[in-house]
């Protein structure tokens, strides 16, 4: 009898250990690329298998990721997503091991709807806030639907290692999420464009009936709301209070404190804030500086005092800290360094590089500044401006060019002596 | 900011004529986005500013007051400068004005590049202008009782006589030179380029700002249906009101200055007698539809729902109010305008020009400045 060669399988077992062990290692951008291969294969195994042990890693670098129906599908609990063996069920978590399993059992159940969606997101990614906004518009309502009414876990879900009994509760938890998933959204979105005040009547019919729904569920959209939207928890607040039954007040009012004690212990933890505003994009750093300084305003005005004012001032200490360093580092190696290292005249293409650069260090900057270290930012800023000016002397910049850069890290008072000095 | 000093208190804005509307001026500040500009009662030009609140009512201050309110960017104070040069504030005037600064790069290299490819074509559309009108003038001709040449014909040197022929005639008729028409033709050629020769002429830029409008709202009124915020709601009510007015009017002006080219030889005539009053009519589209083509690229540039939100809040302020002039051309034009005076108020956060974000949006109004050469 001739016996099945064993090195394929093994091999490749193998192979897999060891290019895990290798990611380890690499460095940021190229684990982003890495990220975006491993995303063009269709094979979700493949993908778990290389990228599961580099989430933790990835999930700051917010690198935009091939839009797929799992991915689409649990877009709204991105910031409360764990691995399995963090996830607790009494905590408003979405265990990651879930997503196949539930993905499988709405994607059956849409039928032809879900070709419909993944025709619609083929080749798309999460950066494009567009399609995320049609699609999630066609799926999550339509996932609500199933969630809710289903009862029994599937086959599947022995594959995620999750207990039997977790999955209905979790399930109706999502469906509650997912019924108000383009809310959510959009409250978000606002946050990230900063152009509107926080809307009380979208929070309030955000949380309509959410206790009835699944009290799991009313603290997800709590947590979701606190993370993505820190200016519009003060509503949740405002409508807790407002609510005439008994049951629902105590359930959003559990809700809104386990937010925000679990929120400042994940705040508290060594790095928090280094692995937040550290890791992401230079493009995304203000952004999340914003968002981070807004929560920790929300935290130090929760008026049931649950995070000890000096905790709150380690954790403005750490913020502070961790801004001032991406700072320094993203104008070192975004500006300084660049424009000393050029030997010949910036092509337009770099110019206009240092200029998104420079820019969003100002975005950083200004939303760090009201943390402290003021003084720390204007030397470090006047620094890059006398690097800019050295271009400027070396031709290394345009005229042109060395004046924009000056207004975007000097003011536009600086730029406009620079100008009439040109001039006369 | 402070709201309490005469200079720099809101007021209500309700301008008598499109010259008191003032002209959009593309400035790149945040804060400033939106601004018009129109001569000023003593010297310089005056600044009507939307306010920034997303309030109602406008601020209405000189430059030099500018710095209660914000910092503007280089290119907004050079911009300034420029305005305070021009001899008249128009929207042809200004448009110079906004070229010649970005090809300093002021606005970047993307709105340079534009805006030299901008000063290129419009050449070019200058010099088809001028061919299309001499050769309606040449059909003219041929078509009179004592043409001095038959129909036309397809050969180029017998084209060419034709010209030459038509010159002849259409000079010894007005009693002007073959130079005098020449020049003539040249001129009208500038002011009729910006929205083309003959009825339906969809290429030239005023009817394409006429036909994004159109589109932009229509993508609103279907977008506005799905909103459940009363405030929103409304105003998505105001701007679809007052570009329906303005649609409504543009097709007419534009029909009305595009027509002036059906006579070729009458309009000579009238450019003879009284340039002004041919320039006005030339200018109308162009002042009824300014300030538009900003709006649309806001709209355009909100890629979904949050977007679109902020898109509409924004938009609103900058709505151009109808001058009351245009009530006599089209009734309830005025009636518009109430619904923008008395609309709801959807709160902006304070700082969101002049806070971190502000960063963002001098680059966005530097790519609409590159997309709007």
């Amino acid at each position: 009898m001739k016996t099945a060669p064993p090195a394929a399988p093994s091999a490749s077992a193998a192979d897999m250990r060891l290019l895990r062990q290798a990611l380890t290692h690499v460095d940021d951008d190229k684990l982003r690329r890495i990220a975006a291969v491993v995303d063009s294969t269709a094979d979700p195994a493949v993908n778990m298998a290389v990228l599961e042990p580099l989430r933790a890693r990835l999930g700051p670098l917010h690198p935009p990721r091939l839009l797929r129906l799992p991915r689409l599908l649990f877009l709204p609990f991105d910031p409360i997503m764990v691995e399995a063996k963090a996830w607790r069920a009494e905590e408003p978590l979405v265990p990651r091991s879930a997503v196949m399993p539930v993905t499988d059992l709405v994607r059956t159940a849409l039928g032809t709807d879900a070709a419909e969606i993944e025709a619609l997101i083929a080749g798309r990614d999460t950066a494009d806030v567009e399609v995320v906004a049609q699609a999630g518009g066609m799926l999550w309502p339509k996932a609500a639907a199933v969630a809710a009414s289903a009862s029994t876990p599937p086959p599947a879900w022995a594959e995620s290692g999750l207990p039997g009994a977790a999955f209905q509760p979790l399930l109706l938890g999502m469906a509650t999420v997912w019924r108000r998933a383009v809310r959510l959204r959009v409250l978000a979105r606002d946050r990230l464009l900063d152009a509107m005040k926080a809307s009380q009547k979208m929070v309030e019919e955000l949380l309509a009936d959410t206790p009835a729904e699944s009290p799991l569920g009313c603290a997800m959209i709590a947590r979701l709301i606190l993370l993505q939207a820190p200016s519009a928890a003060p509503f949740v607040r405002l409508f807790a209070n407002a609510a005439t039954n008994r049951a629902d007040q105590a359930i959003l009012h559990k809700a809104l404190v386990q937010s925000v004690t679990c929120v400042a212990a994940s705040l508290d933890q060594t790095d928090a804030f280094w692995e937040r505003i550290g890791k992401a994009p230079l493009e995304d750093a203000g952004d999340v500086a914003r968002g981070l300084v807004s929560l920790l305003t929300q935290l130090e005005e929760d008026p049931g005092g649950h995070v000890p004012p000096p905790r709150l001032l380690a954790m403005r200490d750490g913020l502070n800290r961790a801004c001032l360093a991406r700072f320094a580092d993203g104008l070192n190696n975004g500006v300084t360094a660049p424009l000393q290292q050029a030997s010949e005249p910036l092509s337009a293409a770099s110019q206009g590089a240092l200029e998104d650069t420079a820019r969003d260090l100002r975005m950083l900057e200004t939303a760090a500044r009201p943390l402290g270290g003021g003084g720390e930012y204007d030397a470090l800023l006047e620094a890059a401006t006398r690097a800019v000016h050295d271009g400027g002397v070396r031709g290394t910049l345009s005229r042109m060019g060395e004046i924009r850069l000056t207004e975007i890290l000097a003011g536009p008072e600086a730029a406009l002596s620079l100008y009439r000095a040109g001039a006369s | 900011m402070s709201s309490g000093s005469s200079t720099s208190s809101v007021r209500q804005y309700h301008p008598a004529t499109f010259l008191e509307r003032g002209v959009a001026i593309p400035f790149t500040t945040p804060l400033l986005y939106g601004t018009r500009a129109r001569p000023g009662q003593r010297n310089g030009a005056e600044l009507i500013i939307p306010n920034p609140s997303g309030g109602r009512g406008v601020y209405i201050m000189s430059w030099a007051s500018m710095a209660q309110l914000c910092t503007p960017t280089l290119h907004d104070r050079i911009f300034n400068e420029q305005i305070a040069l021009l001899p008249s504030v128009t929207p042809a005037s200004i448009r110079r004005v906004a070229r010649k600064i970005a090809l300093e790069g002021l606005a970047g290299d993307q709105a340079m590049e534009a805006a030299d490819a901008a000063i290129a074509a419009e050449a070019t559309d200058r010099t088809v202008t001028n061919y299309e009108l001499l050769m309606r003038l040449v059909d003219q001709v041929a078509a009179s009782p004592n043409a001095p040449f038959s129909a036309r014909g397809h050969d180029t040197r017998d084209a060419a006589r034709r010209a030459r022929l038509t010159a002849d005639f259409v000079s010894r008729l007005l009693g002007r030179s073959p130079d005098w028409l020449a020049t003539a033709l040249e001129q009208l050629a500038d002011i009729i380029t910006p929205f083309g020769t003959g009825t339906n002429d969809a290429r030239a830029r005023l009817p394409r700002v006429a036909a994004r409008l159109r589109g932009v709202r229509k993508e609103l009124a279907n977008w506005s249906e799905a909103q459940v915020e009363e405030g929103l709601i409304e105003h998505c009510r105001v701007i679809l009101a007052l570009a329906d007015v303005t649609l409504a009017l543009a097709d007419d002006v534009l029909k009305q200055a595009q027509e002036l080219t059906g006579d070729v030889i009458e309009l000579l005539r009238q450019w003879d007698a009284n340039q002004d009053s041919i320039a006005e009519r030339a200018a109308r589209p162009d002042w009824l539809l300014d300030g538009w083509e900003q709006i649309s690229l806001i709209w355009s540039h909100a890629r979904d729902d949050a977007a679109r939100r902020a898109a509409v809040a924004e938009i609103v302020a900058l709505t151009p109010v109808m001058p009351k002039e245009v009530d006599g051309w089209l009734g309830g034009a005025e009636a518009a305008n109430d619904i923008l005076r008395f609309r709801r108020l959807v709160p902006l956060n304070e700082d969101w020009r002049t806070g971190a974000v502000a960063f963002k949006l001098v680059a966005r109004n530097e790519t609409f400045r590159a997309l709007a050469a």
